[in-house]
Formats: structure tokens, C-alpha cells, sequence
């Protein structure tokens, strides 16, 4: 069965001095909202696919040059899909020398030659590959492609060449049928799977056609979840979720208590998020606070994001709830599911009560 | 003194780390985590032929023996051998 991924011992130690130092440790920088692909959920797909508004090659490099004086060491290029970007390579390429970790996300449809060669010379620390089903007509109704052979194609070919893979995975209402087979499938690729349960109500996309939203309700996505987990964990630690030892999420952004309500991922502490017009943001799933980027002005920028964000506080009533360190809860989807970072969001709520349900029945029925 | 592949020396916070970039990255994958006196030998060795020399321009900037800087320069050396960063 294809691995969990855990964050190496020594990343966990420098975020937490990150955090504590206020350090812009770790980086995403969207350069993109354009897609090749068309997902119905997609977070960020904009209705126009147009490069208006995109920050230059030149103006990325000098932001990572910025950001990298800042203390930056995890850097994360995403999208959109950042390959439809002609000058990718131009931007990794000059990214990669300056002494960063580099990770992409990519849908694994657009690697050609170049990319791989890029990656040959330049190794990054990992690829992220979304897999959105275990066949075409999945694939084909979540994405609107048939193009699961070639992405499936790529990752072969990135792990032919000793490049480690992560496969994303989110089960939604139409894949989620297909757990097993993608955690199969990508266990034959030799990826390793981080799959998740929870959709994030797309807050900065643009509704594109019908069906935008494939998310299953609050109890099928706490069953999916469940599932998962039951795949990928044996006996022992299913009955150490059930009796709350380890979290039901291990995988998820929450890694800190915060008891004063505070935020309890590193967004905004020791993380940051760049979109593709030159915002900076705690998250990319939020769209609040965001600091507009000037030429030279990221150090500032992000001390003005860590004061913004250190403002927010979450819901008293998640806070309060004997079960908040159970929870995935965060403010990206206090935001996205109600508007406000001091609202429980009813969909997440309902989740966590399930998932707790199913692992406790699991554990008294073993 | 030749290091094998590339590396790019970072400090971040109070922390010094070396950093493995291109084919490097693919042949000594993870971070070096060096102390300050460990970034100053670091940044003497491509112009240093030696243990020696690394150490006599230790001499400018630390207030110890030279011995002592020596031995510390050597001990170093040694863990960077270890690990295949240089010959």
C-alpha cells in the first residue's frame, strides 16, 4: 500500500524555529490561475484564461531573491498548472541555484523533454502530481481531459529518474468510489499518496460551468475519510485515533495546540502564499489578509501579513469544543465556509463528529 | 580545496545550513546543518589548500590557539569527508 508521507524530523525543527522567529520559512508562489485542465473544484481557475496580471519571469526571480534574504528555504510552485507557463523553466531554473528546496505541483499532463531535462540538472525535492481518478471517464468528468494514461506516463518517468512523487488526491462525489484504486495505482507508480476528504468551498474561483460542486456531503466526506485511513493504518493506529492520541488528520495543516484561539498552522507564522497577480497571503486557500507586493518590498510585506494574521482568532465555539484538538478545523475554512474567521463552519463540524463516530464504532465493534 | 558538487551556504534565523543544489541534491538529498564556526571553515575552503591554511585564517578572526583551530578545522574536515562533500 502506497505510504503515508511524514514530514522529515528535521523540517518539523526549523518550522517550529521559523514560527517562533517569525521566519518566512516555507513558500508557495502561484504563477499561475491558467489550467490546461478544466476541474470543476478547481480553488483558484479563473473564468479567463489569460496571462494579464501575471507577475514576469523577471519579477518572480527577484521576489524569490527577496524572500530568500527573508530566510525562505521551502519554496512551492503551484497554480493553475504552473507548466502552462512558457517560462517555467526560466523561473525554475533560476530558482533552483539559489539554494531553496523546491517542490511543484503540476497535474502531470504537460512535461515534455525540456521539463525533464530541466529536472535531470536540477532535481527538485519533490513533484506533486493530482490524481483525480482511476479512469478516464472519472477523470474526464471532474477535469474535462482524458489523461490519465499520460499523467500516469510522467510520474513513471519522474520516478525512472529518482525524483520522489506525491501523488494529491482529493475524493470527491464522483471518485470517491475509487479510493482503493488510486491508492493502488499509485503505489505501482512508486508515488507516495496524500489523499484528503475535504474540500475547500472554492473561495477565489470563478464558478465555470455546471456541477461546479463536487463536493460529497459532510457525512460521505467524514466516510471517505474514514476510509482512507482504514487502507492506510493498521490495527494500532486506528485504535489510537479512536481513543484520541493521534489526530484523525496527521496529515493536515493543524500541527499546534494554539489554545488562545489562535491559528494553529504555520500560515502566516513561518508560511506564506504569493498568488499569481502579486498578493501575499497567509494561505492560498484564503483570500484574507492580503498584502499587495511592491518591487523590493516583500520584508516588509511579511511583516505586515505576521501582524494581520496574528489578529485572527478562531471560532470560541471550535475553541471550546472538547473535541477542537480532534479537528481539522482552521480559519481558511472558517472563511470559506461562512464568510467570517470567527464562525464554525457547520459542513467541518459535522465531518469531525462523524469521523469521530465511525473510528470510535471501529474501535468498540474490534 | 575541490568540493564535490554544488552547495549553497544559508542563514536563516540563527541557523547556518548547507544547502545541495542540481545533481547534487540527487546524490546528498537533505540539509547540513553547520554552526557558525562551521559556516566560517566552509567559506575558507575554496580558497584554502588545506587543514592548514583553513586554520591560519581562522587565526584572523577567532581568539584561539592555533592548535586548538586546527584541531577543530580537522575534526570538521573529517564529518565533510564523511559524507562525500569533499574528497
Amino acid at each position: 500500500m502506497a505510504d503515508r508521507p511524514v514530514e522529515p524530523v528535521t523540517s518539523a525543527y526549523y518550522h517550529a524555529r521559523a514560527a517562533r522567529a517569525g521566519i518566512p520559512l516555507d513558500g508557495t508562489f502561484e504563477l499561475t490561475a491558467r489550467c490546461n485542465f478544466d476541474c470543476r473544484m478547481c480553488y483558484v481557475h479563473g473564468a479567463a484564461q489569460t496571462s494579464d496580471g501575471e507577475l514576469s519571469a523577471g519579477q518572480w526571480i527577484a521576489l524569490a531573491r527577496e524572500a530568500r534574504d527573508a530566510g525562505l528555504l521551502y519554496l512551492l510552485l503551484t497554480g493553475g498548472e504552473p507548466l502552462v507557463r512558457s517560462d517555467f523553466c526560466e523561473i525554475y531554473e533560476a530558482t533552483a541555484q539559489m539554494g531553496f528546496l523546491i517542490s511543484v505541483n503540476t497535474n502531470g499532463s504537460l512535461l515534455t523533454d525540456a521539463h525533464y531535462d530541466l529536472f535531470d540538472r536540477y532535481p527538485p525535492m519533490r513533484v506533486n502530481v493530482s490524481l483525480y481518478g482511476a479512469d478516464d471517464d472519472v477523470y474526464e468528468y471532474v477535469t474535462g481531459r482524458r489523461q490519465l494514461d499520460n499523467v500516469c506516463g510522467a510520474i513513471r518517468r519522474l520516478r525512472a529518474m529518482d525524483v520522489p512523487v506525491t501523488v494529491n488526491f482529493i475524493a470527491n462525489r464522483v471518485n470517491a468510489g475509487q479510493i482503493e484504486e488510486i491508492l493502488a495505482l499509485a503505489d505501482s507508480l512508486g508515488a507516495i499518496v496524500r489523499p484528503t476528504a475535504y474540500i475547500y468551498p472554492p473561495l477565489r474561483a470563478a464558478c465555470h460551468g455546471e456541477d461546479c460542486d463536487l463536493r460529497p456531503s459532510a457525512r460521505d466526506a467524514a466516510a471517505a475519510h474514514y476510509r482512507i485511513q482504514a487502507l492506510r493504518s493498521g490495527p494500532q493506529r486506528m485504535r489510537a485515533i479512536a481513543d484520541g492520541l493521534i489526530r484523525p488528520d496527521e496529515e493536515g495543516c493543524v500541527d499546534d495546540r494554539a489554545p488562545d484561539g489562535r491559528m494553529r498552522c504555520r500560515a502566516g507564522k513561518s508560511a506564506f502564499w504569493v498568488t499569481w497577480d502579486g498578493r501575499l497571503l497567509p494561505c492560498g486557500m484564503l483570500t484574507k489578509p492580503a498584502v499587495p507586493l511592491a518591487p523590493g518590498g516583500f520584508a516588509a510585506a511579511w511583516e505586515r501579513l505576521k501582524a494581520e494574521t496574528a489578529a485572527i482568532r478562531m471560532p470560541q465555539n471550535c475553541v471550546a469544543c472538547p473535541d477542537y484538538r480532534h479537528c481539522q478545523v482552521c480559519a481558511a475554512m472558517c472563511l470559506c465556509e461562512t464568510g467570517r474567521f470567527d464562525e464554525t463552519p457547520p459542513y467541518m463540524c459535522a465531518m469531525t463528529k462523524e469521523v469521530l463516530r465511525l473510528f470510535r464504532q471501529g474501535r468498540d465493534v474490534s | 580545496m575541490k568540493i564535490n558538487g554544488t552547495y549553497v551556504l544559508r542563514h536563516i534565523g540563527d541557523d547556518w545550513l548547507l544547502v545541495p543544489v542540481g545533481r547534487t541534491l540527487r546524490e546528498n538529498r537533505g540539509l547540513f546543518p553547520l554552526t557558525e564556526t562551521g559556516a566560517d571553515i566552509w567559506r575558507l575552503l575554496p580558497s584554502c589548500a588545506d587543514a592548514q591554511a583553513v586554520a591560519d585564517a581562522l587565526t584572523e578572526v577567532y581568539d584561539a590557539p592555533r592548535e586548538v583551530l586546527l584541531a577543530d578545522v580537522r575534526a570538521f574536515l573529517d564529518e565533510l569527508r564523511k559524507l562525500g562533500v569533499i574528497a
